[in-house]
């Protein structure tokens, strides 16, 4: 009759053999240490994301979307906001996963949204996240998604 | 301190993006990390896998490598393989793709653990430790074969099976 049960299965992994049973906890620190060291490689890295989120974007322009133009374009977005929380721009990653909720629906991504996204992520790159309209413009962008999508 | 380290245990880092990749094998170096082997795309990590030892892969879901194979083709692969030390692999999968849903395929698929992007140095170690401290037993159903979905603490499963325990000592991964 075991067989139509689920087996469950204890297994040492080769990851406990070489570890032991915890992790020093000294590990995080030292961790976060060399994150920061890489801040300024990380920032130049989210520079490049923005443009190759432009230009994911320009490609889209004027042709008919197709499943790799716009998984292109998803990608771009998922990358700006990966690299935006990671180097400390908050609103660039809420406006980017912003973007990436209006594209996972076609029928919702009209392109004056999608573009209001992308001009707006532009701005807070250049201008930075301190004016007290960005966090207004954000806002107003998620709202936009959330109604498109309902 | 107390506490093991990382410098024996063998890394796969598979992520198309060269910031994330970077990123994160600086973060595991610092850790104390020494073996690192990093991959652009899938295609790639399944040769790697195949010629050199891993202990933990840190899998991105949206790869590309023109192929339309995602990081979840990975996982999917690595789960099904007769190798014992590929089916039963920690996987740690890296995703700005949140949402609910998202997170229960990956679970679903196989993925031991789940790192969301934007993801802190913190978060990293947090999944580590997790793979190091609270090891996963894996469940072998007829349509699911991974991680236990649940935790130890928790009861029955959602199907309110209970499970068959076999336990495999000495069996590495």
């Amino acid at each position: 009759m075991t067989d139509s049960l689920p087996e469950l299965i204890e297994i040492r992994s080769s990851l406990s053999v070489k570890v032991g049973r915890s992790l020093s906890p000294h590990l995080a620190q030292l961790a976060e240490q060399a994150g920061r060291k890489m801040m300024t490689e990380m920032s130049h890295g989210l520079e490049e994301a923005l443009e190759g989120l432009i230009a994911a974007w320009q490609m889209m322009e004027g042709v008919p979307v197709t499943r790799e133009t716009s998984r292109n374009l998803f990608k771009q977005a998922l990358e700006v906001k990966s690299l935006g929380g990671i180097c400390g721009n908050p609103l660039v990653t809420r406006v980017a996963h912003s973007l990436c909720r209006l594209l996972t629906n076609d029928k919702a991504a009209s392109d004056a949204l999608v573009d209001a996204h992308v001009n707006t992520l532009r701005a807070l790159l250049r201008d930075g996240e301190g004016e007290p309209s960005a966090l207004m413009l954000a806002r107003e962008l998620e709202n936009q998604v959330f109604q498109s999508l309902t | 301190m107390t506490g093991g380290s990382l410098a024996n245990v063998n890394f796969l880092i598979v992520d198309d993006s060269p910031h994330i990749r970077r990123l994160v094998t600086t973060m595991l170096r610092g850790m104390g990390a020494q073996h690192l082997h990093e991959a652009k795309d899938s295609t790639k990590a399944l040769d790697l896998l195949e010629r050199v030892p891993v202990d933990v892969a840190l899998v991105d879901w949206m790869l590309d490598d023109g192929t339309g194979r995602t990081g979840m083709d990975v996982v999917w692969h690595l789960r099904r393989s007769p190798i014992e030390q590929q089916a039963f692999l920690p996987v740690i999968m890296m995703s700005g793709h949140t949402e609910r849903q998202n997170i229960e395929l990956a679970r679903d698929t196989g993925v031991t653990e789940f790192l969301a992007k934007p993801f802190t140095a913190r978060s990293l170690f947090q999944r580590l430790q997790t793979l190091v401290e609270s090891p996963r037993p894996f469940v072998k159903t007829r349509s699911y074969f991974g991680p236990d979905r649940r935790r130890r603490s928790e009861g029955p499963g959602e199907d309110g099976e209970r499970r068959f325990v076999n336990p495999r000592r000495g069996t590495e991964t």
